[in-house]
């Protein structure tokens, strides 16, 4: 259990050190890549949904963290994320690498869509800008592509191998 | 009613609890952050993570800056091409303004050099720019932008600021040409320093050399030593004005002349401020 923090910590800092220091300049049409968004995704695939909102919401605070956009916002639509991510993949591997990559594409647009709507409602940010659908479609596109290493990255962090790896009982 | 709360009971299940909690806890936060503008808990909170992760961020960057850069220059070439052309635009404007500046500069003390000449004390003259040399190769000549309706006479001595140029051999009304001593046709009365023995300077074509014939074989020289105008030879120049260094001397056996070669004391092939000495020959001036 305690490995497993561990493991989670050192796979979040490091999202979130690398979001913030290399890919902060990195730019594809203008848009960045959300690294830690899709970590959350791939929490939500790996643990299901509690385990999904949980990282979403700690991932979002720390991104929360350098943003100038209320605190808690990200933590809020992360949550959410994460959850729906736990809930279509019922927190376990089923489908094959192409199947994560589409359903991390569809709910990166979803994560980012659902972003700007909340930063709206705040009063910040302008919706439906030209520029929005160029977010969405790079950070979709990116992530389904970047599901392919992040997925194994989030089973080996957060699931608990405490429970998996334990030898099934034989009973007569 | 039993099934009612069969629904209820199952809507409540962990994980939409811990949903709701977070997303209560979110919303919370999001309110207190957005009525405290910028203060309170939230930008305490906001303020400390960051203090917790900057350190990790500047370490991480510092470590894998390189790595950055390659990123950068893989994805967004276009965008450093771009930069390139302007930065590059941007030097050879600066380029451009420090050359002007230091171009002005030796102007300047081109100016105040020849505003202050040691020789031809007391002489009136007419300061001039060299607008135009020569474009013949078996003429050396220079134009200057004053002409007779400023005073400039023709058989005027012209200086700059170390010594002898020419003489002014032909006058418009706000032009001249003068003969560069450097001319093979220029002449120039000419008494060597430490001896004071005469001779006759005379151009050979070249902007580095010039001749001096009729220097008596024997006469005590070194190289280096300065030779100045005669005021002899019908005083076509005033006296004592820098002419030239001795750069090469000999003495054949059975000469009736010692060979000697000058470095004219002006740099003749980049003249750019002249003075024209109000002196006509004789000493009319």
């Amino acid at each position: 259990m305690r490995m497993r923090i561990v493991r989670s910590a050192l796979l979040i800092v490091t999202v979130i050190v690398f979001q913030h220091s290399i890919l902060d300049s990195v730019q594809f049409f203008g848009v960045h890549l959300d690294l830690p968004l899709l970590l959350v995704i791939c929490a939500g695939f790996s643990e299901g949904r509690e385990a999904g909102a949980v990282i979403g919401f700690v991932v979002g605070l720390l991104t929360d963290g350098f943003l100038l956009t209320p605190f808690g916002l990200s933590a809020l639509v992360y949550s959410l994320v994460g959850y729906i991510a736990g809930q279509t993949e019922k927190g376990s591997f089923i489908g094959p690498w192409t199947i994560n990559a589409a359903l991390a594409s569809l709910l990166s647009a979803v994560g980012e869509l659902g972003y700007e709507i909340a930063s709206r409602l705040l009063g910040f940010g302008q919706l439906l800008h030209i520029h929005l659908i160029k977010v969405v479609l790079v950070v979709a596109i990116s992530n389904a592509v970047l599901s392919v290493f992040m997925v194994p990255l989030a089973k080996w962090a957060f699931a608990s191998r405490e429970l998996t790896s334990r030898p099934p009982v034989i009973r007569r | 009613m039993s099934t009612r709360d069969y629904g209820v009971s199952r809507f409540f299940v962990r994980p939409r609890v811990t949903l709701l909690a977070l997303l209560l806890a979110s919303l919370s936060l999001v309110t207190i952050s957005y009525k405290s503008q910028g203060s309170g808990i939230a930008a305490v909170f906001q303020k400390s993570l960051k203090s917790i992760t900057d350190p990790i961020r500047s370490t991480a960057n510092s470590v894998i800056h390189p790595v950055e850069d390659v990123f950068s220059g893989a994805f967004g070439y276009s965008s450093l091409k771009r930069r390139n052309a302007v930065l590059k635009n941007e030097i050879a404007t600066m380029k451009n303004q420090e050359a002007l500046s230091s171009k002005l500069e030796s102007e300047v003390q081109a100016l105040t050099a020849l505003a202050n000449i040691p020789f031809a004390q007391g002489l009136k003259s007419i300061s001039a720019v060299v607008d135009n040399y020569s474009p013949s190769n078996t003429q050396m000549t220079v134009n200057i932008d004053r002409g007779s309706s400023q005073g400039v006479r023709v058989g005027e001595p012209v200086v700059a600021a170390l010594g002898l140029v020419g003489r002014v051999v032909s006058v418009t009304g706000s032009s001249s040409t003068v003969l560069l001593i450097s001319d093979p046709s220029s002449y120039v009365g000419v008494s060597l320093g430490s001896s004071n023995q005469v001779g006759m300077a005379v151009g050979e074509g070249s902007f580095q050399t010039i001749k001096v014939e009729l220097v008596n074989p024997g006469t005590s020289l070194y190289k280096g030593e300065p030779v100045y105008t005669s005021g002899l030879q019908g005083g076509v120049y005033p006296p004592n004005v820098p002419f030239g260094k001795v750069s090469k001397f000999s003495s054949n056996p059975g000469s009736l002349q010692e060979q000697v070669s000058l470095t004219p004391m002006v740099d003749l092939s980049s003249l750019q401020f002249v003075k024209v000495l109000q002196w006509l020959p004789g000493g009319a001036g």
